[in-house]
């Protein structure tokens, strides 16, 4: 027998639709709530840094030579990554307890609220350098392009402060966003006149015989701060012991690169992959320190101020919540 | 308009076999005569190479061995003037009726304004000026055959091949148009082979019924008809005909019972 | 009464969403709130980002790229079609080039982009290019092979040579599969603006670097903002071209 409906069905597009959006929104805000709990920290701390960042030399130092296991810290690497931006987004999504990251991403991210990150220790001050080509001809009549890492990084800051020194006040120079790694290919092709990046893009620059450094970040700003052991709120709050002891390591490894040299060159050589003579070279142009710079982080902060890129808040309110712990009894 | 003649002497086609198969003789030994200004049917059954034949008059494809004879000359390679008409659609989808009428005169190279001209002339003849800016999509069926017709006869074709164009119409359309083409082949007098598998229809309009077989291809019977048209579906004449034909298609078993 | 329907759809699924971020179900940072977005998208109006550099300006400079890079794409991409839709032995020989080459993403070959056609311009159209040229190609190949041979024959037996047949019977006859395949080379051309701005953006306008300025500052509600831009602009290309599709396929 075949039954035939006589009437046909009603369209029930629009409940379905509705019905469909709201299991969707439950669906979305039970994975957010999970995903935004605050995740109490697994014994090991996760660690981030940036690839083949010169810089960030005292943290492989400390892993390499067991600093941070003296303290009883077990510091585990869960990332490599390739800007600051990134490392802070990671930092937002709870998914890191502390990196070595520049101090330029960390200010941004925590004025806009993106993360809740603080200082621990500095890693180094200086280390970058405005690296020209070899034809950039001082005084000449032409506009010139130069690359920085970002807007808003510190190598922004330092091309401005360079450019207001007398011998580059005449020259016109607009400015281009790229990633260091590209500024090395776009420099040789002859695309770029000259870029601001940290070490070791200036001393491969120069070993590559494509340019030379016109100015050090040390003559352009002395002691400029640049790079950071940061580490979120939750776990400084949470586990205040492993950040001092993360701190001790820090400072340690500091000494290590500063009378153990050549140890450090090799542990550096084997993090980058990078040739002996351009690591030497480099290391020579950073100063690896542990104690932070108020005064450099106000200043870098006012200079965001200035151009927008961060409002309303207190420069120095804003620069004791970054600084955080480690300004208590270490600061310059 | 011109009408040429047709002959057709001991025409034959051989198709290679393809992946390893045996060739396939569609067309064995094919002699037809087709004066000009006739009417001539060709009748057999699905199966019989009706479409090679009418591809190989009109130059589509070459014949193995044998020849075609356009007006008593021995027809050259390649595509030749003949109008062609066939089953499925051949209008162009994206040219209007008029554009598509007119595309013969264009390839032609004939200018705009005239080749407008002799086209609009031709959709009133057939009473398709009304739908002289619209598209195939937007005609009838029907209207689609007509316009395809016209657009066959539009640049003065020696010959018109017709390859069932009526068959995929149903029947008060295929009627109409039976009658429209016999007013229009009245008045104009062109060559046409006109190829069915639609024995009353073939009856209905040719001068001459040839009743061919299946592949291998040749002529069973060549049948003339007597009747003046317009020729009425029930005359007693028409189904004496009808039945000859039939007999004969029987008798080469070429019918199943 | 249909888009109706989808706008009352779309507002439902706005104020479900904006609900969601009031209820605070999640970190503050990670649900970005469509009051949010729209505030946004003001600044980047008015204010830009980098501060100065204005959303439309962007939206402009990106468009020329993306513009560009398919136009490039039309130019060497149709002709290879045309010819491998019309021959089976290049069809035979080139296809495993074509196979081989299209699969691999854009993003892959922005080092080589760099090298090749230097920062900036070149190579964002370049990467552009290789995301429109497969889809176009592809388009246009199978448009020619998809044409009735009947047509062909018709324009044969009434007297068209090679050029007729070329002319008036494979190309129109192509164009409905060519035209899509312009389509979807542009949806890709637009999808890959952002990973072709990562070669470096010289004017310092255009929306994929927008994008990349607002991550770097931290400004995720910009970033949203910046994608919603996005999204518009190439829904505003689709209807355009929707629009010109009518007119030109009116025959279908």
């Amino acid at each position: 027998m075949i039954e035939t409906s006589l009437t046909p069905p009603k369209p029930r597009s629009g409940k379905r639709i509705i019905a469909l959006a709201l299991v969707l929104a439950a669906v979305a805000g039970l994975s957010f709530y999970t995903y935004g709990r605050k995740a109490a920290p697994a014994a090991p701390v996760r660690m981030a840094y940036l690839q083949n960042d010169l810089h960030h030399l005292p943290l492989w130092v400390a892993m390499d030579k067991g600093f941070y296991a003296d303290e009883g810290v077990d510091v585990k690497i869960v990332g490599v990554f390739r800007s600051g931006p990134e490392i802070m987004t990671a930092f937002g999504a709870g998914a890191l307890d502390a990196a070595f990251v520049g101090e330029a991403p960390v200010t941004l991210a925590v004025a806009r609220g993106a993360a809740r990150v603080q200082v621990l220790a500095q890693a180094n001050t200086e280390g970058s350098a405005l690296v020209v080509s070899s034809a950039w001809v001082q005084g000449e009549d032409k506009e010139r392009t130069v690359a920085i890492p970002g807007n808003g990084s510190v190598q922004d800051l330092l091309l401005r402060k360079a450019l207001a020194l007398s011998d580059l006040a005449a020259e016109k120079v607009k400015t281009i966003v790229l990633a260091p790694p590209d500024m090395l290919t776009a420099l040789q092709a002859g695309q770029i006149d000259g870029f601001v990046a940290w070490e070791p893009y200036p001393s491969r620059a120069q070993t590559m015989g494509i340019g030379r450094a016109l100015h050090t970040s040390a003559d352009i700003w002395q002691g400029h701060p640049c790079c950071v052991l940061a580490a979120s709120d939750d776990f400084v709050r949470a586990h205040p012991k492993e950040a001092q002891g993360m701190i001790r390591a820090q400072e340690r490894a500091i000494r290590f690169i500063a009378e153990r040299t050549d140890e450090a060159v090799a542990i550096a050589v084997k993090h980058t992959g990078m040739d002996e003579t351009v690591v030497r070279n480099a290391m020579g142009h950073v100063t690896y320190t542990s104690a932070p710079s108020i005064a450099g982080e106000e200043e870098y902060v006012r200079f965001l101020g200035s151009i927008g890129y961060i409002k309303g808040e207190d420069p120095v309110a804003l620069t004791k919540r970054i600084l955080g712990s480690s300004q208590d009894g270490k600061a310059k | 308009m011109m009408s040429a003649s047709l002959s057709i002497h001991a025409l034959r086609k051989v198709f290679a076999g393809l992946n390893g198969q045996a060739p396939a003789t569609i067309l064995d030994g094919l002699d037809l005569n087709v004066p000009a200004g006739s009417f001539v049917s060709l009748v057999g059954l699905n199966g019989s190479g009706k479409t090679t034949l009418l591809r190989l008059i009109a130059g589509l494809d070459a014949p193995t061995t044998g020849e075609i004879r356009i007006n008593g000359e021995l027809a050259g390679s390649g595509p030749r003037p003949v109008g062609m008409v066939s089953q499925e659609l051949a209008l162009l989808p994206w040219r209007t009726t008029l554009g598509n009428v007119e595309l013969g005169l264009e390839l032609q190279g004939m200018a705009r304004h005239e080749r407008w001209e002799r086209a609009m002339d031709m959709l009133r003849l057939f009473g398709l000026e009304g739908c002289a800016s619209q598209y195939p999509r937007e005609l009838s069926g029907g209207m689609r055959q007509k316009a395809a017709i016209a657009r066959a006869l539009v640049a003065g074709p020696e010959l018109l091949l017709m390859d069932e164009p009526f068959s995929a119409l149903d029947c008060q359309i295929r009627s109409r148009l039976q009658r429209f083409l016999v007013e229009l082949w009245t008045r104009r007098r062109d060559t046409v082979l006109f190829v069915t598998h639609d024995i009353e229809e073939a009856v209905i309009l040719s001068d001459t019924v040839v009743v061919i077989s299946q592949a291998p291809t040749r002529v069973l019977e060549v049948i003339s008809v007597d009747m003046p048209r317009p020729r009425e579906r029930t005359a007693v004449r028409t189904n004496e005909l009808r039945r000859r034909v039939l007999s004969v298609l029987k008798s080469m078993g070429e019918v199943r019972r | 009464m249909n888009r109706l329907r989808a706008l009352c759809s779309i507002a439902a699924a706005v104020c479900l969403w904006q609900l969601v971020c009031v209820l605070g179900a999640g970190p503050k940072a990670a649900l970005i709130s469509p009051l949010e977005v729209g505030a946004a998208l003001a600044e980047l109006c008015v204010n830009g980002m980098p501060p100065g550099n204005l959303l439309p300006l962007h939206a402009l400079y990106s468009l020329g790229r993306v513009l560009t890079g398919v136009l490039l794409a039309v130019l060497l991409g149709g002709p290879l079609g045309l010819a491998l839709g019309a021959s089976p032995s290049a069809r035979r020989a080139l296809s495993p080039l074509v196979d081989f080459l299209r699969p691999v993403p854009p993003l892959a070959w922005i080092p080589l982009a760099i090298v090749w056609f230097g920062i900036g311009f070149g190579s964002a159209v370049f990467l552009i290019f290789l995301g429109a040229f497969f889809p176009i190609v592809l388009g246009t190949c199978s448009g020619v092979r998809g044409v009735d041979p009947l047509l062909v024959d018709a324009v044969r037996t009434l007297g068209g040579g090679r050029r007729d047949i070329w002319l008036k019977v494979l190309l129109p006859g192509a164009m409905p599969s060519v035209l899509t395949g312009i389509k979807v080379g542009l949806g890709i051309g637009w999808m890959t603006l952002v990973a072709a701005e990562f070669t470096g953006v010289r004017q310092g306008y255009g929306l994929g670097y927008m994008i990349m300025s607002a991550r770097d500052l931290q400004r995720l509600d910009l970033v949203v903002a910046g994608m919603v831009g996005i999204g518009l602009v190439g829904l505003a290309l689709e209807c355009a071209l929707g629009c010109l599709y009518k007119h030109l396929l009116r025959w279908q």
